[in-house]
């Protein structure tokens, strides 16, 4: 009797997840814009380039995770506004150390099997690309974080927004920036990100 | 031309498949293996969609290592 219930509430589960997020991305496309290869899909996405096959190239062995306002300034100067309360500063260091951990593994899951000079080849053999523009190259993501001390807790903002762009005289370089109110949707961020980096070859032109 | 062959070659792990691409830069040496963004642009935005998600560890009628429960988590997150 326990049992079924609970199998019947974790199919419901399942199955209200996955009609959620097919929704999502009908939503979009009736909207008229482009889907972008990303699971869980967020709650808005919008691309340019894919049909004309204008691509940013992603220059792995440089590209690094910038954190421009949580830097060690930013934290002294926080310690100093919150030097009554030092479990501000105690959590902005253990938040530091959380995105730190997340920069090195989300490189790994990026970029390391480049690094360990076997780059994925899933999308190598079965999906080679004819006639890619390389508009820009890219090797760093900007992430800005509004509030470094926030606790990863029930109801935390773990909103973030994601843009992309290629500078406009081809070929530039492009920007990547990361925005988050926590370092908790920082987190979220970086794994849209890493979904939209893509292993790709170039046709041989013969 | 040498040093262009040769890069593809280490980049695929598979050796049928280094015959093909061996093949096509003898071909043309510009063939080039990269990561991309493919796009000219993209921007997101995005918020969690339920305030909470919540999984069920059944573990009174199947026994679920620690590591297993551990790696389960992981995933989660």
């Amino acid at each position: 009797m326990l049992r079924s219930a609970l199998a019947a509430t974790l199919l419901l589960l399942l199955a209200v997840v996955v009609s959620i997020a097919h929704a999502s991305v009908e939503d979009t496309s009736a909207a008229g814009l482009a889907p972008v290869d990303l699971w869980p899909y967020p709650q808005y996405a919008a691309e340019q380039g894919a049909a004309s096959r204008h691509y940013i190239a992603v220059d792995w062995q440089s590209f690094v995770f910038q954190l421009v306002n949580g830097t060690a300034s930013d934290e002294q100067q926080q310690q100093q506004q919150h030097d009554d309360d030092e479990q501000m500063a105690t959590a902005a260091a253990m938040h530091h150390g959380v995105l730190s951990r997340a920069f090195e593994r989300y490189q790994d899951v990026c970029f390391g099997a480049g690094a360990s000079g076997v780059p994925p080849y899933r999308n190598n053999i079965f999906y080679p690309l004819p006639n890619v523009t390389v508009v820009a190259s890219l090797s760093q993501l900007t992430l800005t974080i509004d509030d470094m001390t926030a606790a990863l807790d029930i109801g935390v903002d773990e909103s973030y927004n994601i843009t992309i762009a290629a500078g406009d005289d081809a070929p530039s370089n492009a920007t990547a920036t990361l925005s988050a109110r926590t370092v908790w949707g920082a987190l979220r961020g970086l794994e849209s990100f890493c979904q939209i980096v893509d292993w790709k070859r170039t046709p041989p032109r013969v | 031309m040498h040093d262009e062959c040769r890069q593809p070659l280490t980049l695929v792990p598979c050796a049928c498949v280094n015959v093909c691409v061996y093949v096509e830069v003898l071909v043309d040496g510009t063939a080039q293996a990269m990561y991309v963004v493919p796009h000219s642009q993209v921007s997101i935005v995005d918020y969690p969609r339920f305030q909470w998600r919540g999984l069920l560890l059944d573990t009174a009628r199947h026994f679920i290592s620690i590591e297993g429960i551990q790696r389960n988590v992981g995933m989660c997150v």
